[in-house]
């Protein structure tokens, strides 16, 4: 039986954990003996079959911040980026899947044989930011038997390490993206009730503050420029996340910035950065409130605020979680690998529930008695054009089937009518998104559904939505006169034969590619 | 006359969009907005279920057949004499007619609701037992009173003041209402009593029944419309309904009695003009097979519509594009600044819903004329009492109307690339006195006129954060913008993603602003 992982694939850091042989997840440090591995990565000019990912990347980048990639994450389902190093260009889920490579070696050579991983993702993650996800594990030849939302799993590792019960709020800062998450806790039953999440706040938000803040510092002084070439960019760029990493320990920052017109030191107290991330956290405090509103929970309610991703240790967040909601976070996890350690479980779970013989007893053991019920993660709909009943015109609208957090497995339909006579066929759209106005929702699946010839407008048509707990999608339209059906299937890895040809070369090529 | 229009709207530059634009209104509505609501519809505008009607008739046991045959031919008598009056002084434009389309769908609507029984079947039943039983008519005619329906008292369909000839077809139209969806609406009701004659028996009729509008005399009739295709004549907008009713067992069927046959939704009906309306009823039983006239009937009423007519609307439309484009002027001019891409835009708005097939060189170029005068006005400081204008427009254009109002115009303020406060300001008044949805106005203004063209870019603008509103208000205000685009800055369009970006980043400085840290 192989190992079961859970990976944290993180916007600033990326973690591994392993399921022990008594279902208990561990961390599997890296080659370099370190627990967290920066999800950055460095092609070497110099020696081109090796690609530097880590702390070597990051320490490269200062020197060649051309070839060099960070927060990649950011990028992750956005078919425009491309990065070319040496005429080759790389996808977000190309730079992503070598990361992953990077942490799956780097644990084969010490646990053996990785076989089924769960990799998190933000809960605000669309389907096609968790499809890149996925396709960029599987093309480093990882089994991804599962997605998990980041403060789902982090959730999952504290509840099954603390006694905790009742409504749970987990406070999700990382390095990138930022989710809230409430969920009701009794014992090792989990069930969440929503997700709220912003896809750019997060860590490197507030280095840029600093950055801004070093930047005006130096250009009074000497009215120049402190950063002028990408390389000065990425220095400064770490020099501000060292600067925010002490002013959460010390009331003041120093640093000496040498730029073209001379030397400056500059200093930054914590109430310059508190000033200057005030709109940061005015989106935090809005977030929470909004998830609070789709809870329809009161800060009073919430029992337990846990505190995950490197971004906490920021005192003005303690600070304010602690004014909103009465009581201090809880900050005792690990808020770094918590998430590591959770999809781990996660990993457990799912491959007990999907394939329990491939399951050692002891692991099974170990997991004996965790259940959790996820939500849908997003709305989805169908495209429709109903007569508005004020202006009595027909009006293209996105109607939502499937509602955002609606407890897993879940079911729902409604029903639709052809709009003229003799109509042959309707275009059925799938959309995800939470608006009515088409213009604002992702597409994503259209199917033609052919109709019997002849008929009067006003047939109707039943669109039934489902999702399963293993995230997959189904999409049923049925005309009901004719008993004619389209039915349309989802997952998050299955995409087509031709994806799955593509999956398979692109093993192969990352397969050769070595990965330091 | 307005301020800015005195030394305009006399002249050349009203007059001639006056002559040009009601073509321009003209090819855009005279088919009129063909509202594709069948599933309301459906229980709304139903052929009566005759059989339905004449089953529940029951006669008493002890009537006279001769009494109800004597009263009833009197009656017929005194009917013929008023119908032939009534039919010199009408004269119908032949609007019955029928397509196998509507045909169809009017009896696949038939078949979906209401079971049909052979029509002869009933009649002929009826026939015999009110030949058998006794009573007075008028407790006769009571029992046919149709379900869920309340009959007003001063109602249309006034009893005919003789008896209907029972030898032909008659006709009357009672009016009616009808709760749909907790509204009241009025229906009319067409019912029939008479004799029909067939070529042989069970032969195969169907039932229709067309309205025109005779309130300007008998020269100037005018159909009357209605929104469902499935009620129209061929692709004209004009009503006909025409429903199957089966075969008729004898050769001749007798309706011994008023019998429901069409129960009319007057809200789906589109009459010429609004108020005090004449109509003529013309029902009509044909052969299935020839489409021959096998008997028909007809009947005057008086309705007192409360909808804008289409004449009405056509007239409407015509002063309204008039007026928009007074209106788009004022948009662009907001500014103080008339630029050329903004004129160009109101040009070819002109100009594009302008039927260039039906208009002259001549007109055109006049049109062209009366926009360059008006240019001219804008470009020396014209005013303009836009509220004046909008308030008329209000009155005047149906809603969906004043929502492309409000969309020119925006495409308008659109159309250099960038938006000014003074132009966004008036934009908001346009859709204050247009009386339109300030939610759906600013659906609108998001879409149109995204966050990046925006000259000023703060909250009240943007956010619509008003300056009275409490701390929690515009805590509450800005949390739902803030959740609104969050889940739009996913979006697969980097356009979208973009906008998103941008108001997320307002919507945060408004949250520090406005509510602060300390809530």
């Amino acid at each position: 039986m192989g190992n079961i992982v859970g990976i944290d694939l993180g916007t600033t850091f990326s973690t591994l954990a392993i399921l022990n042989a008594i279902g208990k997840p561990e961390i599997v440090p890296n080659a370099d003996g370190e627990r967290l591995t920066p999800s950055a990565i460095f092609f070497d000019e110099e020696n081109p079959d090796v690609i530097r990912v880590g702390i070597e990347a990051i320490n490269s980048r200062h020197l060649n911040a051309e070839r060099s990639v960070r927060w990649i994450k950011r990028h992750m389902g956005d078919t425009d980026y491309r990065k070319t190093i040496s005429g080759k260009d790389w996808t977000p889920a190309e730079l992503s899947a070598l990361i992953l490579k990077k942490l799956k070696e780097d644990c084969s050579a010490e646990h053996g044989e990785i076989c089924d991983a769960v990799i998190s993702v933000p809960a605000h993650f669309d389907e096609v930011r968790r499809r890149a996800t996925m396709d960029a594990g599987t093309a480093v030849g990882l089994n991804v038997v599962a997605i998990v939302n980041e403060p789902v799993a982090a959730a999952l590792y504290y509840a099954t390490t603390r006694k905790v019960s009742g409504k749970v709020l987990v406070y999700d800062l990382g390095g990138g993206t930022f989710d809230v998450t409430i969920m009701d806790v009794d014992g090792q039953q989990m069930d969440i009730i929503c997700s709220q999440g912003d896809h750019a706040l997060g860590g490197i938000d507030f280095d840029r503050q600093i950055l801004e803040i070093l930047e005006q510092s130096y250009r009074d002084k000497f009215s120049a420029e402190l950063l002028n070439c990408d390389e000065d960019r990425a220095r400064y760029e770490d020099e501000a996340e060292d600067i925010k990493k002490t002013l959460s320990r010390r009331p003041t920052a120093k640093k000496m910035l040498y730029g073209p017109a001379g030397s400056l030191r500059a200093e930054i107290s914590r109430e310059m950065f508190e000033e200057a991330i005030s709109s940061l956290i005015a989106r935090t405090d809005m977030l929470v409130e909004v998830a609070l509103d789709e809870a329809g929970a009161q800060p009073s309610e919430i029992d337990k605020v846990l505190l995950v991703g490197g971004s906490t240790r920021i005192p003005l967040i303690r600070e304010r979680l602690e004014k909103m909601f009465g009581s201090a976070p809880e900050t005792a996890v690990n808020v770094d690998e918590c998430v590591a350690l959770g999809a781990a479980l996660y990993a457990g779970l799912t491959m007990l529930r999907d394939k329990p013989d491939s399951v050692s007893a002891g692991i099974a053991s170990g997991l004996e008695g965790i259940n959790l019920t996820d939500v849908c993660n997003h709305s989805y709909g169908t495209i429709c054009a109903p007569v508005d009943e004020e202006t009595g015109r027909r009006t293209v609208q996105n109607r939502i089937i499937l509602k955002k957090n609606t407890p897993l497995p879940c079911e729902a339909s409604q029903t639709f009518y052809t709009t003229y006579e003799g109509q042959k066929e309707v275009e059925v759209t799938i959309t995800q998104g939470e608006d009515t106005a088409v213009e604002y929702v992702n597409k994503i699946a259209t199917h033609r559904f052919e109709l019997p010839e002849g008929r009067p407008p006003d047939c109707p048509i039943k669109v039934t939505f489902s999702y399963d707990v293993n995230q997959r999608m189904h999409c049923k339209f049925e005309d009901i006169e004719s008993g004619r059906v389209l039915q349309v299937d989802f997952r998050l890895d299955q995409n087509g034969e031709v994806e799955e040809d593509n999956a398979q070369q692109s093993t192969e090529q990352f397969e050769s590619l070595k990965v330091e | 006359m307005y301020e800015w229009a005195a030394p305009i709207l006399g002249g050349a530059v009203i007059a001639a969009l006056m002559v040009l634009l009601p073509l321009v209104a003209y090819s855009k509505y005279s088919g009129l907005p063909l509202l594709r609501a069948p599933k309301r519809f459906v229980g709304a505008v139903k052929s009566w279920t005759l059989s339905k009607s004449l089953n529940r008739f029951k006669f008493p046991r002890n009537i006279n057949a001769n009494v109800i045959i004597h009263k009833l031919k009197t009656l017929a008598s005194i009917v013929r004499n008023g119908s032939s009056r009534l039919a010199k002084s009408l004269a119908p434009d032949g609007i019955i007619s029928s397509t196998k389309s509507a045909a169809r769908a009017a009896r696949s609507k038939f078949r979906e609701g209401l079971s049909v029984i052979r029509l002869s079947e009933s009649i002929n039943r009826t026939k015999l037992r009110g030949r058998a039983g006794a009573g007075k008519l008028s407790q006769l005619l009571d029992g046919l009173n149709l379900p869920r329906v309340n009959y007003t008292p001063n109602g249309i369909g006034r009893e005919f003041p003789t008896k209907p000839d029972m030898e032909t077809l008659n006709c009357r139209v009672r009016l009616g209402s009808h709760e749909d969806n907790a509204r009241a609406s009025d229906i009319f009701i067409v019912e029939l009593c008479g004799s029909i004659r067939a070529p042989q028996a069970m032969h195969e009729v169907t039932l229709t029944v067309s309205i025109t509008d005779v309130t300007d005399g008998t020269t100037q009739t005018k159909p009357v419309r209605v929104r469902t295709k499935q009620w129209q004549i061929a692709d004209s907008p004009v009503f006909c309904h025409d429903a199957d009713l089966g075969a008729l067992h004898n050769e001749t069927t007798t309706l011994a009695d008023w019998t429901a046959v069409a129960q009319l939704s007057c809200s789906q009906l589109l009459l010429p003009r609004k108020g005090r309306r004449n109509l003529q009823f013309t029902v009509a039983i044909l052969s299935r097979q020839t489409r021959e006239t096998l008997a028909c009937a007809e009947c005057a009423c008086v309705y007192h519509s409360t909808d804008t007519g289409y004449i009405d609307l056509a007239d409407n439309i015509q002063r309204t594009n008039t007026l928009a484009v007074g209106l788009a002027f004022a948009v662009s001019a907001a500014d103080h600044k008339l630029y050329d891409c903004e004129v160009d835009f109101i040009k070819s708005w002109v100009m594009s819903n302008l039927d260039a097939s039906r208009a002259s060189a001549k007109a055109e170029r006049k049109l062209e004329k009366a926009l360059d005068k008006t240019v001219a006005f804008f470009r020396t400081g014209g005013q303009f009492d836009a509220c004046r204008v909008c308030t008329e427009i209000a009155q005047i254009a149906p809603l969906a109307i004043r929502y492309d109002i409000l969309e020119f115009c925006l495409g308008v303020a659109r159309a250099n690339g960038h938006v000014t406060s003074e132009e966004l300001a008036l934009l908001r008044n346009l859709a204050v006195w247009l009386e339109l949805d300030p939610d759906r106005f600013r659906a609108m203004l998001e879409k149109t006129l995204p966050v990046n063209m925006h000259e000023v870019q703060d909250a009240e603008t943007i956010l619509g954060v008003a300056p009275n509103m409490s701390k929690e208000e515009t805590r509450r205000l800005l949390n739902r913008e803030y959740a609104k685009w969050n889940s739009r800055v996913t979006s697969s369009d980097p356009a979208v993603q973009s906008q998103a970006d941008q108001v997320l980043a307002l919507i945060a400085d408004a949250r520090r602003e406005y509510v602060g840290l300390d809530t």
